[in-house]
């Protein structure tokens, strides 16, 4: 009876804020190191949480769960809270506004505890003072992107990248980026009925109206009935940053600096 | 073999020229009073078409919100209302439930089941409506029992289990009234139930019957399993079927088997589930099954409520059943006997070729899937769900919401577990992939898609068909619209600010014709402002 699963479809839905079915986090994990529950731990893993983190849990979207570090706390009661609540801001989403039980979200934390290793080397790689010089200097990164309230519109606000993107995630996305599209990111040409074309990303959509930034960073809305046609780009805004644009060692450097960005 | 909108688009002439056959070979059916919506999908053969013609299209520009109604639950809405004599019940998240002055929506009575804690629930805490027969109401709960509710004030007047909660049995179904029996499905399949059929009686609350949908060693359909897997071999059934009278057949839908995924757990077809079936109302005796998606690793239930209309086919009348599917092919039936008249895709399918003469689906390399994962369209979601679809006699289309959605699917061998989810599987989105929607207008007698409308994102509204000759949906970004049920134009629609996931439907008071429909948590009520 999965109807595109529940974690994709009922987290989609914005509730009440606080739910009466939210659960109150135990102290620590009464099901730690319980068998079954970890293998129960693992199917909720690979069903409601595989999208984001990946099948092995080293990271797509979202964060590499395998190093043992957490950006909200690494204890029993601080991950039961993350998962339970969501981190607000963020593309993750809170298990209260599902189906999810607290056992359910124990087990899913008795099985992330099986993953757990220390930091990859590679995420040592890199200095983040230079980073950052390359990220708002000669990488124009900061023409789209903004860190702490320092640059651009057109592109995701990445003041807290560090927590939500794996390095292998970061690499993808900066070496091939477009490959996926963060809502409200979405490249699009809107042309008028005169021919007259703006380009930018889409904020929102439904069949009657768009809504988009355009790349002078203006928010505007159009009627679909006003337009000749909207062209959905295939690819994102952001140019491919190969090592003709950025050598590997300066990609180390700009992904320390990144992923030291947390709150 | 493929077959893409684009491809849909340009059958439209073909269509456009056949349809006056299927048109003019179109029966008579039973429609519901036009002053009440008395069940879930409006009448026995289930075609959500109302005869009412007071809003039409020419006027249906002018359709205004006359009241709403928030629940003030957590949750979203995905029943349909029932209005009788001015009275409207509606049953909500967590098996809340009310009835409203149909008018002016006010509440005239609330309940609230006490649910136990723990549940083992998949895919939301809903519920999707009530039956009604005389002053009683009927509803299914979360901890699967079968409640009726005197109508005038909400008390219980019965309570009863249909099975066991702590086995992870749990009903989200609107019930269905047929002659002295209140008929409901169940729902747990991700969690390896047994899955049925039960009847019950009105007066009692007594069993009358049940229909296993996964039969046990020795009966007919048995040699499909292997071992034990039988039970807990899934075959839901948590959306309403339909009844004709005239056969003395109920039918319903069933869902996928267990688990979901890994198929090696239970080789073999894996009757009853993913079929439709028709039972005798009076037994619960299988007459005949048709199984749209045997040995389904894709979780592509086919619960999808089934249309029964009369059409002319190659001359000959035939009372049909239609059912646009979760694996993405619109099938037309023969409701007598349960044979295959026509299978054709109604969304991109990568999964079969075709149907095949002898009603099977013709497999491609898309189908199987395992621990590297497989693209497959249509994605879990189905190229269309719960959602309930509509059907015009006049113009002879089947109203339907579509989604063109693909997915990676993979599948894990997992020990079960009584209690625990058993999937045996994961499903990833396409990266860059989001997918689209549309409403879409199926000639049952070609498959074809006769016109379409698209939706920026795939959706979960049902459609409303009216005498009149409009269709009413709803979609994911929250717009309650009309369209010309002959050419699709859209002609009014409101944002309504929250994702539609629930029915339309309509009702006639005091001479003034509703539209209501649900929208988030809160219930909306249209109707044309000078209609007196």
């Amino acid at each position: 009876m999965r109807t595109l699963a529940w974690w994709t479809l009922t987290f989609g839905i914005v509730l009440a804020a606080s739910s009466p079915r939210a659960q109150q986090a135990a102290a620590t994990n009464p099901l730690q190191g319980n068998a079954q529950a970890i293998g129960q731990g693992l199917q909720l893993f690979r069903s409601s949480c595989a999208s984001c983190h990946g099948l092995n849990a080293k990271g797509l979207r979202g964060p590499d769960l395998t190093t043992g570090q957490y950006s909200r706390g690494g204890t029993d009661a601080q991950l039961f809270r993350t998962i339970m609540q969501g981190i607000p801001g963020t593309d993750m989403p809170g298990a209260q506004f599902s189906d999810a039980t607290a056992d359910q979200v124990w087990a899913v934390i008795a099985y992330l505890r099986t993953l757990s290793g220390p930091a990859s080397d590679e995420d040592k790689r890199g200095n983040a003072q230079n980073g950052e010089t390359l990220f708002f200097g000669k990488s124009t990164c900061s023409q789209c992107h903004m860190v702490h309230g320092r640059g651009g519109r057109l592109g995701p606000d990445l003041s807290r990248i560090g927590v939500t993107r794996s390095r292998t995630a970061l690499i993808d996305e900066i070496r091939t980026p477009g490959r996926s599209f963060t809502d409200g990111y979405w490249p699009v040409t809107v042309v008028a009925r005169d021919g007259r074309r703006t380009r930018g990303v889409r904020k929102n959509e439904d069949p009657f109206s768009i809504q988009i930034m355009d790349t002078n960073e203006r928010l505007l809305s159009f009627d679909h009935s006003e337009l000749r046609e909207v062209i959905r780009e295939p690819r994102s805004l952001m140019p491919d940053y190969g090592p003709d644009r950025l050598s590997d060692a300066e990609l180390d450097d700009l992904i320390r600096y990144l992923r030291s960005l947390q709150p | 073999m493929k077959r893409t909108v684009a491809r849909h688009a340009l059958f439209l002439l073909v269509v456009a020229c056949a349809i006056g056959v299927a048109v003019t070979g179109v029966l008579a059916q039973q429609g519901p009073d036009g002053n009440q919506w008395a069940q879930y999908s409006g009448n026995d053969s289930a075609q959500r078409h109302s005869p009412l013609t007071q809003i039409t299209p020419a006027n249906v520009g002018r359709l205004a919100v006359q009241w709403m109604f928030q629940t003030g639950v957590a949750g979203r809405l995905e029943a349909t209302p029932l209005v009788v004599d001015g009275i409207m019940y509606l049953t909500g998240p967590d098996n809340y439930a009310w009835a409203l002055d149909a008018r002016t929506g006010r509440q005239i009575w609330r309940y609230r089941r006490q649910l136990p804690e723990g549940l083992n629930i998949c895919c939301g805490r809903v519920n999707r409506g009530f039956a009604i027969r005389g002053d009683r109401l009927y509803m299914t709960t979360l901890d699967a029992h079968l409640v009726a509710l005197d109508a005038r004030t909400g008390n219980v007047l019965f309570d009863v289990e249909i099975d066991d909660h702590t086995k992870s049995y749990t009903a989200t179904v609107a019930p269905l009234i047929v002659k002295d029996k209140v008929i409901v499905g169940i729902a747990g399949a991700e969690y390896g139930i047994r899955g049925f059929i039960d009847a019950f009686d009105a007066n009692t609350g007594r069993k009358a019957w049940r229909f296993w949908t996964v039969p046990e060693s020795g009966q007919p359909g048995a040699n499909t399993w292997q071992g034990d897997g039988w039970r807990r071999g899934g075959g839901s059934t948590w959306v309403t079927g339909a009844y004709d009278p005239s056969l003395n057949l109920v039918y319903w839908g069933t869902g996928n088997p267990s688990p979901d995924s890994f198929g090696d757990a239970r080789p073999g077809d894996n009757l009853y589930t993913d079929s439709v079936v028709a039972l005798d109302v009076d037994t619960g005796t299988l007459r005949w099954h048709y199984q749209f998606t045997p040995h389904d690793v894709h979780d592509w239930d086919a619960v999808q409520v089934p249309i029964l209309a009369d059409l002319t086919i190659n001359g000959a009348p035939r009372k049909v059943l239609m059912t646009a599917n979760r694996n993405g092919f619109f099938y037309t039936l023969d409701r007598t006997n349960g044979a295959l008249l026509r299978a054709r895709p109604f969304v991109k399918t990568t999964w079969a070729q075709e149907v095949g003469q002898d009603g099977k689906p013709i497999l491609l390399e898309a189908n199987k899937i395992g621990t590297e994962g497989t693209v497959t369209c249509p994605d879990v979601g189905g190229g269309t769900n719960w959602m309930s679809p509509s059907f015009n006699p006049t113009t002879g289309l089947f109203y339907v919401t579509t989604r063109e959605v693909c997915a990676k699917f993979y599948a894990f061998p997992q020990e079960f577990l009584p209690g625990h989810l058993y999937w045996g599987g994961a499903v990833e989105n396409i990266p860059g992939e989001p997918g689209f929607g549309a409403l879409r207008a199926i000639d049952p007698v070609s498959g074809l898609v006769r016109w379409e409308f698209k939706y920026p994102k795939p959706s979960f509204g049902g459609t409303l068909s009216t005498a009149s000759g409009l269709v009413f949906a709803g979609e994911e970004d929250g717009n309650v619209m009309a369209f010309d049920a002959a050419s699709g134009k859209n002609l009014w629609r409101l944002q309504t600010g929250a994702g539609l996931r629930a029915g339309p439907m309509s009702f006639m008071h005091n001479g003034k014709q509703y539209v209501v429909v649900a929208s988030g948590g809160t219930v909306i009520a249209f109707a044309l402002p000078d209609a007196r």
